[in-house]
């Protein structure tokens, strides 16, 4: 945390900087943070207490935002971007938009949903989405046109100079060379702009390489020269771990060569929330709400039971499962509009991210408005080294472990690593086999003067003494044993991966990979329009009917509301080809609720009929063994 | 694929339905001798259980006949593995199952049918019976 940015690091920084592809309509793009807090006021919360003002809009520094400061528990700083926005300027700027969706020019620019999450997911699912959809009334939430006032602050700031920027990062970690692009976008208008789960101020995110030195120590030729990238790593929503990360020469990983041998991955960006993504698409994300959280663990378990302990259902590879109880949610990262690169006129302005960056170390606070919404989606972030709640990202302090890399050797490093690894193994291997071979000696006298004092009375304690201390030597010679045995396994492991290194074979790339996460296909469903507008209407709909019989034929509410649920849900599974997933699960239900009513009715005579057979199994068995001596 | 070696899952649930058609078939038939055949019965189960006038006349025995000739042709389209026989048969043991829990509520329980209802479900969800059945579909059960 506390290195000094230096120009080499710019140079590796530049060498492998990333391309980003975002999707049409995308209103906020990656901006330095210096016109960002040109444009902010520094507010404070305290839990029961209006906002306070700290520092107005203009007067933001960078001394002044990270002077120190302390609050009662519970207070929060943040900063505010956007006030209410200016009628006129409000009416004129939509008024803009309108012409521009329709010029031709900026056809490119408009965002068309395409076949929505609704029409994706099943009507369990839309139900829950409606009332996710109520919780926002209640909710603290970034308020109805913030998002337009703020596209209109950042074409502002962009009218007056257009520039992109990234806040570099360059840490060295177990023979690492990790570089982290750090993008700040003013706001995420994924709720309002494309259908998402939420609205915030401030965006923070990153993307990692990692490179190792492929040199020799005694060459002349600089670091930045001898860098060779192995593995890349983007940020989506809060994920972490192996899945997150895919290796160089991985076919998913789309590159782009400069002229200037520069080598700089692609990256897709989920229109308005800013995630990435390795490939083009529309990817279908999930919200688990807190209050939900035990029916999503139930239906999980459900789930597994099913698959895991009865081994029952369809034995292929399935499409990605879909818990009913978490809100799917479509992150479009179809990279058909604004790109932004290294060759480009308007490209990338690098700035350098480290200990003489004070607003990254020095402010703690949030970097847009606090709503005060518990579920956290529409408070604003904090910056790239903290959380919200002031404590260091894992991805600031452990950029290896955030990736799943802490596990894994550097290319250059592995043959060393493996080496060593052998070598303390049959260390081991060799202080087990002495260890054995004493405690070997030890029972086989052990065993020769119990042999002696079996007999003797008057020797019987001893005796006894003997006995445990053979038992207990016994088993420790097993556990030495069974130890011993499985090293050498890893030991002719190891070996083998010795050989397979040295000839240059690579482990699959994607061996690390347990979850991929991929784009939903788009021709999965039946009369796809039709579809898609009885999605929408269908859970209104419903509710309207349940309200109109209500007042009309209260007698026939609970069969009408069945009939109607049932006739939605099976219209519905013929639009997603999932009719007969549909059925099943229906006789599953009905077999599981009749097998119930037989255990109750037959309770006993099921426990009896149980031992009688386990009884007379036991009679034919020995029966058997008997008739074939 | 009817030709090559079939999982013995598969085989249980084919015996199954042939059994189970076989059954209600024979006691389908027995009722019906014992109504004199067709008789209007307005005292049946669907005609107590549903609101439409339509289904009061009709006789238990004939709705049995029916549900038995459907199982015994749900079992040779299994045989010849057909397509849709999978979701025809799970359809059909729905029926079933539902049937004769209606029948438990009201008083007049089927236990044989639950029994070969949930053991017929549970077959057909072996992994090695869907596979069978999932060719030329577009469609992924369980």
């Amino acid at each position: 945390m506390g290195e000094q940015p230096t120009r080499w690091e710019l140079e590796i920084l530049r060498q492998f900087e990333p391309v980003l592809h975002f999707t049409r309509g995308e209103r906020f793009f990656p901006i330095d943070v210096e016109r960002y807090l040109a444009e902010c006021s520094l507010w404070m919360h305290k839990p029961d207490s209006p906002p306070e003002l700290i520092i107005g809009e203009g007067e933001i520094t960078v001394e002044n935002l990270t002077a120190p400061r302390v609050g009662s528990p519970g207070t929060i700083f943040y900063l505010k971007f956007i006030e209410p926005p200016d009628l006129v300027d409000y009416a004129r700027y939509q008024i803009r938009q309108v012409v521009r969706s329709l010029s031709q020019r900026d056809e490119r620019e408009v965002f068309h949903p395409g076949r929505g999450r609704l029409a994706r997911v099943g009507f369990g699912s839309r139900f829950v989405d409606a009332l996710f959809s109520m919780t926002l009334l209640l909710r603290g939430r970034v308020p109805g046109d913030t998002a337009t006032a703020a596209a209109m602050a950042y074409e502002r700031m962009q009218s007056r100079q257009e520039r992109y920027a990234y806040y570099g990062r360059v840490v060295r970690e177990n023979s690492w060379f990790i570089l982290q692009y750090w993008y700040f976008y003013p706001f995420n208008n994924w709720r309002s702009g494309f259908h998402g789960a939420n609205d915030h101020e401030a965006d923070w995110e990153m993307v990692s390489v990692y490179c190792y030195e492929d040199s020799d120590p005694e060459s002349a030729v600089s670091v930045e020269a001898q860098l060779k990238p192995q593995w890349v790593a983007y940020a989506s929503h809060e994920f972490s771990g192996d899945d997150l990360r895919r290796r160089w020469d991985d076919p998913e990983l789309r590159k782009v060569i400069t002229a200037d041998g520069g080598q700089h991955p692609v990256v897709y960006v989920g229109a308005g929330s800013h995630a990435s993504y390795f490939s083009p698409g529309e990817y279908l994300t999930e919200l688990e709400l807190p209050f939900l959280s035990p029916l999503v663990t139930f239906a999980d378990s459900l789930d597994a039971f099913w698959h895991r302990v009865l081994k029952l259902g369809s034995a292929q590879p399935e499409k990605p499962k879909f818990n009913i109880f978490r809100i799917p949610f479509v992150d479009y990262a179809r990279g058909d509009g604004k790109s932004i690169s290294p060759q480009q006129e308007k490209g990338w302005e690098a700035h350098l991210l480290g200990a003489d960056t004070p607003w990254a170390f020095g402010y703690r606070g949030l970097w847009g408005l606090y709503t005060n919404d518990p579920i956290a989606g529409e408070n604003a972030p904090a910056g790239p080294v903290y959380n919200r709640k002031g404590d260091v990202r894992r991805r600031w302090y452990d950029p290896l472990g955030w990736a799943g890399l802490d596990k894994v050797a550097a290319p250059k490093e592995a043959l060393e690593v493996l080496s060593n690894q052998s070598l303390q193994i049959q260390l081991r291997c060799t202080e087990l086999e002495d260890t054995i071979e004493q405690k070997n000696k030890k029972l086989t006298g052990l065993g020769i003067q119990e042999a002696a004092l079996r007999g003797h009375l008057h020797l019987e304690a001893v005796h006894r003494d003997h006995l445990q201390q053979i038992a207990f030597l016994s088993n420790e010679l097993k556990s030495l044993k069974h130890e011993l045995a499985v090293e050498k396994l890893k030991l002719e492991a190891l070996k083998l991966q010795k050989t397979r290194m040295q000839r240059g074979e690579l482990v699959p790339a994607r061996d690390h990979i347990r979850h991929p996460h991929h784009p939903m296909p788009q021709s999965s469903l039946l009369l796809a329009d039709l579809a898609e507008i009885f999605a929408a209407i269908s859970v209104g709909i419903l509710v309207l009917a349940v309200v109109l019989l209500m007042i009309f034929a209260r007698q026939f509410l609970l069969l009408g509301v069945a009939s109607m649920i049932g006739f939605v849900i099976l219209l519905e599974a013929s639009f997603r080809r999932r009719l007969s997933s549909l059925l099943n699960g229906l006789a599953i239900c009905l077999a599981a609720i009749s097998l119930s009513v037989l255990i109750y009715e037959f309770f006993w005579e099921i426990v009896v009929t149980g031992v009688l057979m386990a009884g007379l199994f036991n009679i034919f068995e020995n029966l058997r063994e008997i008739i074939h001596r | 694929m009817a030709s090559a070696r079939r999982p013995r899952s598969w085989s249980i649930v084919f015996t199954l339905i042939l059994v189970q058609g076989i059954g209600v078939l024979v006691y389908g038939l027995y009722l019906a001798y014992l109504e004199g055949w067709l008789r209007r019965d307005p005292g049946t189960l669907l005609g107590r259980f549903l609101p439409f006038a339509f289904f009061k006349p009709v006789s238990y025995s004939l709705v049995l006949v029916l549900f038995a000739l459907l199982a015994l042709l749900l079992a040779i389209s299994l045989h010849r593995t057909r397509w849709w026989a999978w979701t025809a048969a799970v359809s059909l043991q729905g029926i079933n199952l539902l049937s004769a829990l209606i029948e438990y509520l009201q008083q007049r329980p089927n236990y044989a049918g639950m029994l070969f209802g949930i053991v017929i479900v549970f077959y057909l969800n072996q992994s090695e019976v869907q596979e069978i059945f999932r060719g030329g579909r577009g469609e992924h059960h369980g």
